[in-house]
């Protein structure tokens, strides 16, 4: 636990939280684009702290329909990541990924997910690689959950991930970054949530 | 009449006996929403309950105790109460507990709808209060309205569209195990009470 609550640490409150967060997220944008064909932008990444109560508001309306791909974080640093993207961009990206036209994708069955949940995978692994460079004895112990794919209205997502943080907090710790292709067609969010032991580290 | 929509976020209880408040629990997953309705003194109340209990043995520190169904039910009868309803005529409805993500490996914290949903009929039997209808379980997102007018109870799911779980509620049969007659609230009297 000391060893990822240093990692943590670093990550959020760091003298260097601010560059290895902006590498870290380059890094997923530039796995992005490699997968699908298109080059993808992030926003700068922002660390917040958010009320139990408002994180389904903070994110879009809790009854859109939403397609989240979840992935845990385990060994040497623990936490929950999400990608979260509106179903039609969920749709198109499927068309990408499968070298379609757009507008091919009209459901998200077995394939569909089995490919969404691959961008999830390379988004997380992305992000660990890079805080694996920067954290040098961690290498070779960070390690994703495989990932799961849920289309949903998004407060029924978003239960997934408060619920282990609502046991001992009223109030979750997020870094965030939302994602995009020049067009707008491709677009989502990522959240990164440290494990609820060091969610109480200060912003 | 214009209706007034106020949301139950996650960890609120919302009571009311305002006639044109509709009670709303949106996205529910895992999470679990308790309707609980007076048809006489017309006063309803909404708990959006995450967990069954405090985790652990260390019950220090965890905050908001409408997060979790058994410390929250007692206020939310208790809210009920204050408005004018009485705990014999009060009618429950359960919503929620489902299962979104499934996957293999995961923790325990994969079936927190169905302990959910447990801990609340647990409550409800500790209450003395009769689950009259549910939308629990299975694998769907759901949100929930309750109709502080006539205790009309809704859920809606992006699979199923907006369904009645409860239609309007005949008063008449709870008015005659009434043995006094009960004062009725004071019409256009609100007492909205949010509990954190």
């Amino acid at each position: 636990m000391n060893g990822q609550k240093a990692i943590w640490d670093r990550l959020i409150a760091g003298p260097r939280s601010e560059y290895m967060l902006r590498a870290a997220m380059w890094r997923v944008a530039h796995g992005l684009s490699s997968i699908v064909g298109r080059t993808i932008s992030n926003d700068e990444p922002q660390i917040k702290r958010v009320p139990i109560s408002q994180v389904t508001a903070h994110a879009s309306g809790p009854e859109a329909e939403r397609v989240g791909v979840y992935l845990v974080l385990q060994d040497g640093l623990h936490g929950q990541t999400i990608l979260i993207l509106p179903r039609v961009c969920a749709l198109r990206l499927v068309d990408l990924l499968m070298g379609e036209p757009p507008g091919t994708t009209t459901d998200l069955g077995v394939i569909e997910r089995s490919a969404l949940a691959e961008v999830g995978n390379l988004a997380v692994s992305s992000f660990l690689n890079t805080v694996a460079a920067h954290n040098p004895e961690t290498s070779n112990l960070l390690r994703p959950s495989p990932p799961a794919v849920m289309v949903d209205m998004l407060g029924a997502i978003l239960n997934v991930i408060i619920t282990p943080i609502a046991a001992v907090r009223d109030d979750l710790l997020i870094i965030e970054t939302n994602f995009r292709d020049a067009a707008g067609a491709v677009r989502g969010r990522f959240w990164i949530l440290p494990d609820p032991a060091v969610q109480g580290l200060t912003v | 009449m214009t209706e007034n929509i106020h949301s139950v976020a996650i960890g609120k209880i919302v009571a009311s006996d305002a006639p044109n408040d509709v009670l709303v629990a949106y996205g529910i997953g895992s999470c679990v929403a308790v309707c609980l309705y007076d048809p006489t003194a017309r006063v309803g109340g909404v708990l959006h309950a995450l967990l069954p209990t405090v985790p652990g043995e260390n019950s220090r520190n965890n905050g908001n105790p409408a997060k979790f169904v058994d410390q929250g039910m007692p206020l939310l009868v208790e809210a009920l109460l204050k408005l004018g309803a009485r705990r014999s005529r009060l009618i429950a409805y359960l919503c929620g507990g489902a299962r979104v993500l499934s996957a293999l490996d995961l923790d325990d914290f994969l079936n927190i709808g169905e302990r959910n949903v447990l801990a609340a009929e647990s409550a409800l039997q500790s209450e003395r209060i009769r689950v009259r209808a549910r939308a629990t379980g299975g694998r769907i997102g759901r949100t929930v309205r309750l109709y502080v007018a006539d205790g009309r109870v809704t859920v809606k799911s992006l699979k199923h569209g907006e369904q009645t779980l409860a239609p309007v509620v005949d008063s008449t049969a709870s008015v005659k195990r009434e043995r006094r007659a009960v004062r009725k609230p004071i019409s256009g009297r609100r007492v909205m009470q949010r509990m954190s």
